[in-house]
């Protein structure tokens, strides 16, 4: 499974720190996110994924070496055989430090159009190979948001009358269908998922002993939690379950610890009733909520009232005024 | 030939004078006692339309109270004139015809009469006989005394469909209807014992509809409360679901058609049938024997506009969107399932009466194995494993559990418990085109094998949890058609595997899982404990959670025959159970009919 693909018209791109993340989650050593070399078995892993793409020869591939600091060792060879497959290969974001232990051979280090960024120490594009003719540049995160925004779209149901909503009193014109994503798009979901668990990585202290665990709360939440888990190095707590029917069986007393920092993982908050209900639940507990993270967040709020919410919400898409007309995601009430 | 049911319900025939005798302006129903030719005009447009739509149907008729509006002797003289040109014209015998009263039916002055007359004063509503002195008349006149009413039972009286194994069972809710308007009641004690003398005359192949006038719940979303006695609602409802007839609930009395399902009940709201305002329903519940159910159709009088039209309107489809209930349910017949399946899976071409080859390489749990050794040593340092006395549904009880919940919230724990999970996949060498993770904690240990097989994934929640999930939750998201032969389901515990096999067949609203295992050869299942009995040899292990025939206990409501389940598990710890079963845990059982000791929330009560 290759989950970083993206395919445009002309080019393909891969994001080897996402694949090497799947690698140290499922294929060697548990360390998941906190991986930062790549290895020869991921490569080997893209090159066969690239057998999978048709006329790949026509593309130009594209790989970011964002996050990876270390390279490990033979992994020239992997480049070769993957460089035989495309029309050209780029690499984007490679560090000199990775670039040298790369152990190139002079034809491929010097091409005019490499772009070096002294300051940093690190190649903003870089051309496999000498002979390579320019290419333009990318925008890896640009790339992912259109990407996602398709895959939102490919999965979202216009719904013929508004839908009412299970846990908030609003109705919905549109369905967001997650468990869809995640049995028919499996691969570019884990791709948002590592998305996902970077942002967390980035927002919460997730190396100390207060290291928050992970709250899922319905079916949903509860495979996005077990890879989050996986990828971040997580606890889990299994509150089953808050949303979209709220319904809890089992004693949550021997579940919540007092003091511990949890965060809450959400397929998606509409309006926010099932983040508000497990955060009181696990307060009144004495745990402490520091966050909420979901796939898809919708944006009530105007931009000056965002900091309305006491706890932090972290999400890989969000739904606002400027992008919901083009999903036709709207909420309505019975109210003129 | 075809059938169907045609059910309707509060007709509202209403007399011509007030009650001091003075002619009435303006009529509530289209059906007046002085107007015989304007209610033929009513009536011929109904018979009409039914004919035109059902050619070459022989119908039942079902009606569900409300039939006259005071209850007075001329209404009800009307009533039975027009209820013989319906069977006449329609074809209908006499005995194809369930009549139940409902509150407007009671005549209210009879019953203080009979207050005033007599010595030992009750309650008015207590003067049952006196109080349907007129709708016992006319009852006893229309069945041409071959059917006697009885104001005292709980029964008014049964409709059996023998062909098609349905039963009809109406109900008298009017038991606190005296002088004033009252709410639904039945007395309990009467109720049982009637409903004990049904159930031995009428098996359990039997699908039982229950009719009520009164309904259990509100179906006008104003209302905060049904229209029931809320003690007496529990002992009612406590009563069919013991005597199983507990599927299906029809009710007339609201006059808005109106259906859902409502914690695995189905509940219809029939409309009115000649009430003027909401405009008049009635519903066909046609029957489809081969496929068994019966499919719900609703028609409503509305006027188009057309002109020279008559002024009640034409009957057409409805077209309003009142509900969500398009077709209830049938027991299929046992000699009927092809070979040894049941829930009416179709050709014995796609599903072959011999068992799958188990897995070649198949490794039989053992004792000594390191990952079921591992599990027990984490249970037992992190006391996982809790004794007492747990029912969690009427058919699912033991005395003790594991929480799995709280061991997989370990991270370690949990990666341990994914890898154990594949691990033991791939030792037996097991191979698959569809993984399913099946509840919460079985989603979170399937992540693993879905990532790492690559095949496509989907996750269901339990089966008997179904009423606590939303209806896209339950989408397994993918048909089959015959492309997957080998289905992986993932879970965490399995006891006797009915969840797997109720998972695997039984049929429900919103739920299309059943017809995804048509035509599956073989289906794996793989989970981290097996709490049940283990059988002497270690070869029938694979064939554990199979289930051949059907024995004494063999309950065909919540069980089904099934031969195609390969069982792998990881760790073995056995758990006794409560001995009483779904029909007598509530009276026999003394930890829950006294509420002592641990007892659990009931999954499938509120």
């Amino acid at each position: 499974m290759l989950i970083s693909l993206i395919i445009s018209e002309d080019f393909i791109y891969a994001n080897l720190h996402a694949e090497q993340t799947i690698s140290s989650s499922y294929f060697g050593a548990d360390i998941g996110i906190h991986v930062s070399e790549l290895f020869d078995s991921t490569l080997k892993r893209l090159n066969k994924g690239l057998d999978s793409i048709e006329n790949c020869d026509k593309y130009i591939l594209y790989l970011d070496f964002e996050g990876i600091e270390n390279a490990g060792k033979h992994l020239f060879d992997d480049f070769i055989e993957i460089n035989k497959k495309v029309k050209s290969l780029t690499f984007i974001n490679l560090k000199n430090s990775v670039l040298k232990q790369l152990n190139l051979n002079d034809d491929y280090l010097d091409n005019p159009n490499n772009d070096f960024v002294d300051s940093i120490d690190k190649f903003n594009m870089f051309y496999f190979g000498n002979s390579t003719s320019s290419v333009k540049s990318i925008n890896p995160q640009v790339e992912f948001e259109e990407e996602l925004i398709e895959f939102i779209e490919h999965f979202t149901d216009e719904l013929q009358k508004p839908h009412l909503h299970e846990s908030s009193s609003v109705y919905l014109t549109s369905y967001i269908d997650i468990k869809k994503m995640i049995s028919e798009g499996t691969s570019f979901f884990m791709y948002c998922l590592y998305q996902l668990a970077l942002k967390i990585k980035e927002n919460w202290d997730i190396h100390n002993s207060d290291k928050p665990t992970l709250v899922c709360q319905n079916l949903n939440s509860s495979f996005i939690s077990s890879i989050l888990s996986n990828l971040l190095q997580l606890d889990i707590v299994i509150l089953d379950h808050v949303g979209p029917i709220n319904t809890l069986y089992s004693t949550l007393s021997n579940k919540i610890e007092k003091n511990k920092n949890y965060i809450i993982v959400s397929d998606m908050v509409c309006l926010g009733t099932e983040v508000k209900i497990t955060k009181n639940l696990i307060a009144f507990l004495g745990g402490k909520v520091i966050g909420n993270v979901s796939i898809v967040k919708l944006d009530t709020y105007n931009s000056e009232d965002l900091n309305r919410d006491k706890i932090k919400n972290i999400s890989v898409f969000n739904i606002n005024k400027e992008n919901n007309a083009k999903i036709n995601f709207k909420i309505k009430t019975a109210l003129d | 030939m075809n059938k169907a049911i045609i059910h309707i319900s509060d007709l509202h025939i209403m007399n011509f004078f007030d009650v001091d005798g003075i002619p009435l302006t303006k009529f509530n129903s289209w059906l007046i006692v002085n107007k015989q030719s304007d209610n033929d005009r009513y009536i011929n447009a109904f018979i009409d339309f039914i004919k035109k739509t059902y050619p070459d149907f022989s119908f039942y008729l079902v009606i569900t109270g409300d039939l006259t509006d005071s209850a007075s002797s001329n209404e009800f003289e009307e009533l039975n004139r027009i209820l013989n040109k319906i069977c006449n014209d329609l074809s209908i015998s006499k005995e194809s015809v369930l009549i139940i009263p409902g509150d407007h039916d009671v005549n209210r002055l009879d019953a203080q009469n009979a207050r005033v007359k007599d010595s030992n004063k009750k309650a008015v509503f207590d003067y049952n006989i006196e109080k349907f002195k007129e709708f016992s008349t006319f009852y006893n006149t229309f069945y041409d005394e071959k059917k006697i009413f009885d104001a005292q039972k709980a029964v008014s009286s049964v409709l059996a469909i023998d062909e098609a194994k349905i039963l009809y069972v109406g109900f008298n809710s009017n038991f606190h209807i005296g002088a004033k308007s009252g709410k639904g009641f039945i007395d309990p004690d009467t109720l049982e014992k009637e409903l004990i003398i049904i159930n031995d005359s009428y098996d359990n192949t039997y699908t039982k509809i229950a009719c009520f006038h009164h309904n259990f719940i509100p179906f006008y979303k104003e209302e905060v409360k049904g229209q029931w006695e809320p003690n007496n609602l529990n002992d009612v409802k406590r009563l069919l679901e013991i005597y199983k007839m507990d599927s299906c609930y029809v009710y007339g009395n609201e006059h808005t058609p109106y259906s859902e399902l409502k914690l695995g009940v189905k509940n219809i709201s029939i409309g009115s049938f000649s009430y003027k305002a909401p405009p008049p329903t009635f519903n066909v519940f046609k029957i489809n024997d081969k496929n068994y159910f019966l499919e719900n159709t609703l028609y409503q009088l509305s006027n188009h506009n057309i002109k020279d039209l008559n002024d009640f309107g034409i009957w057409d489809l409805y077209n309003g969107g009142r509900g969500e209930i398009e077709k209830i349910d049938l027991k299929t017949p046992v000699a009927e399932l092809p070979l040894v399946f049941s829930d009416g899976l179709p050709s014995a071409e796609v599903i072959k009466s011999e068992l799958p080859p188990k897995s070649e390489d198949y490794i039989p749990f053992e004792n000594d194995n390191k990952k079921h050794k591992e599990l027990l040593r984490i249970i037992k340092k992190e006391n996982l494993f809790h004794t007492g006395h747990f029912h969690w549904s009427e058919t699912s009880r033991a005395h003790g559990w594991i929480d799995v919940s709280k061991l997989l919230s370990n991270k370690d724990n949990l990666n341990k418990c994914k890898k154990y999970i594949y691990e033991t996949l791939v030792k037996s060498n097991v191979t698959y085109d569809f993984v399913i993770g099946l509840g919460v904690e079985g989603n979170i240990l399937a992540t693993r094998t879905a990532i790492l097989s690559s095949k496509p994934y989907s996750f269901l929640p339990y089966s008997y949890r179904y009423d606590d999930h939303s209806k896209f939750e339950k989408l397994l998201n993918f048909d089959n058609n015959s492309k997957f032969k080998t289905i992986l389901i993932i879970t965490d515990v399995v006891h006797d595997g009915r969840t797997i096999r109720k998972l695997i067949h039984k049929k429900r609203e919103e739920d299309t899982t059943s017809e995804f295992f048509v035509g599956v050869e073989k289906i794996i299942v793989v989970s981290l404990f097996y709490t049940g009995q283990l059988p002497n040899s270690k070869d029938k292990y694979h064939d554990i959670i199979n289930k051949h025939e059907e024995g004494e206990d063999f309950d065909s409501e919540n069980d089904h025959l099934e031969n195609r389940i390969e069982f792998h598990f990881v760790s073995h710890i056995k758990v006794e159970e409560c001995p009483y079963n779904k029909n007598n845990y509530k009276t026999d059982c003394i930890i829950v009919k006294e509420g002592l000791g641990c007892i659990h929330k009931f999954y499938t009560e509120k």
